[in-house]
């Protein structure tokens, strides 16, 4: 089962998923990015460090959320991507698309 | 024909792969479509389950534990599973329109000239019994059109050296099966692939 903890200070929103990420909790994630991006805060990071598989129905959440953050000008940073759910970005040629970060430390400093 | 469980998983023990029309040469990058054969022994493994995304990590174990035994390496079955996964997510939501009581049916077969041979590579069939539609209207999106959804029959193309999709003909005039084939890569087919 996936889960998401949304953590809020000083104009950052780390949201940490950690499970696997499927059409079966998709949606709890889609929920979870829009009440990150509620609220317009400057930056959204996602850390991904936790969880070890994500399918395109994943990957479209992150899009929806990008774009949404692209609108009210909040900067989305993904980090701490391991390497399968890295291949799925890389496939769908997203991995240009997104700013991804390798680590926590420099998602908060980007 | 209903299911009788959430999800039924059987071995054929009796199937040899000598009939398999695919052969692993059919299967190098990229397969026409019409090349995407199904094959005309009975499949090796066979999973059922109902359109319940729940049984998604199932299905992709499976086939992921299935493609290692053929000779992948871990990258390229959970490369393959990820095909799966997105086959059978495109069924639950496109096909059943996420109702939990649509069958799905997987199907394995390996790239093999006998029964005890090494595998050459994995031929997976996934079968609905929904509305039948134009196999040529099943397409990826473009990728320069970035935007949620859209992604998971290009994911498959992009995954597997063959992907076809078609009508079944066992259940009237309902039922679509995708067939999807990979071979297993020599480590310099490998090293050209990532150029």
């Amino acid at each position: 089962m996936m889960e998401v903890q949304i953590e809020r200070r000083d104009g950052l929103v780390l949201v940490a998923p950690s499970g696997d990420i499927d059409l079966s909790c998709s949606r709890d994630l889609q929920q979870s990015m829009r009440q990150a991006l509620d609220g317009k805060p400057e930056r959204v990071v996602v850390d991904l460090s936790r969880v070890p598989y994500m399918d395109s129905s994943g990957v479209a959440t992150l899009v929806e959320a990008m774009q949404i953050a692209r609108k009210q000008s909040t900067r989305l940073i993904l980090c701490g991507l391991q390497d399968k759910v890295r291949s799925i970005f890389e496939i769908a040629r997203l991995d240009r698309v997104f700013t991804i970060a390798r680590s926590l430390e420099e998602a908060n400093t980007a | 024909m209903p299911l009788r469980y959430g999800v039924c998983l059987f071995m054929n023990s009796q199937c040899n792969g000598a009939d398999a029309r695919v052969s692993a040469e059919d299967a190098m990058p990229k397969t026409p479509p019409d090349q995407v054969k199904l094959p005309d022994c009975p499949p090796h493994v066979c999973m059922e389950m109902y359109s319940q995304a729940r049984y998604l990590s199932g299905a992709r174990e499976m086939v992921a534990g299935i493609a290692k035994r053929y000779g992948f390496d871990d990258n390229e079955a959970s490369r393959i599973a990820l095909a799966v996964d997105e086959a059978i997510s495109n069924v639950i939501r496109h096909c059943y329109h996420r109702c939990p009581d649509g069958p799905i049916r997987i199907r394995v077969w390996p790239h093999s000239q006998t029964l005890d041979s090494d595998a050459k590579g994995i031929i997976v069939a996934i079968e609905d019994e929904g509305p039948q539609i134009d196999p040529d209207s099943i397409r990826g999106r473009d990728l320069d059109d970035v935007r949620p959804g859209g992604l998971g029959v290009f994911i498959m193309r992009e995954v597997m050296d063959g992907v076809r999709f078609e009508r079944r003909t066992d259940l009237g005039d309902r039922g679509m099966r995708v067939i999807m084939c990979r071979a297993v890569r020599a480590p310099q087919d490998e090293d050209e692939a990532k150029r």
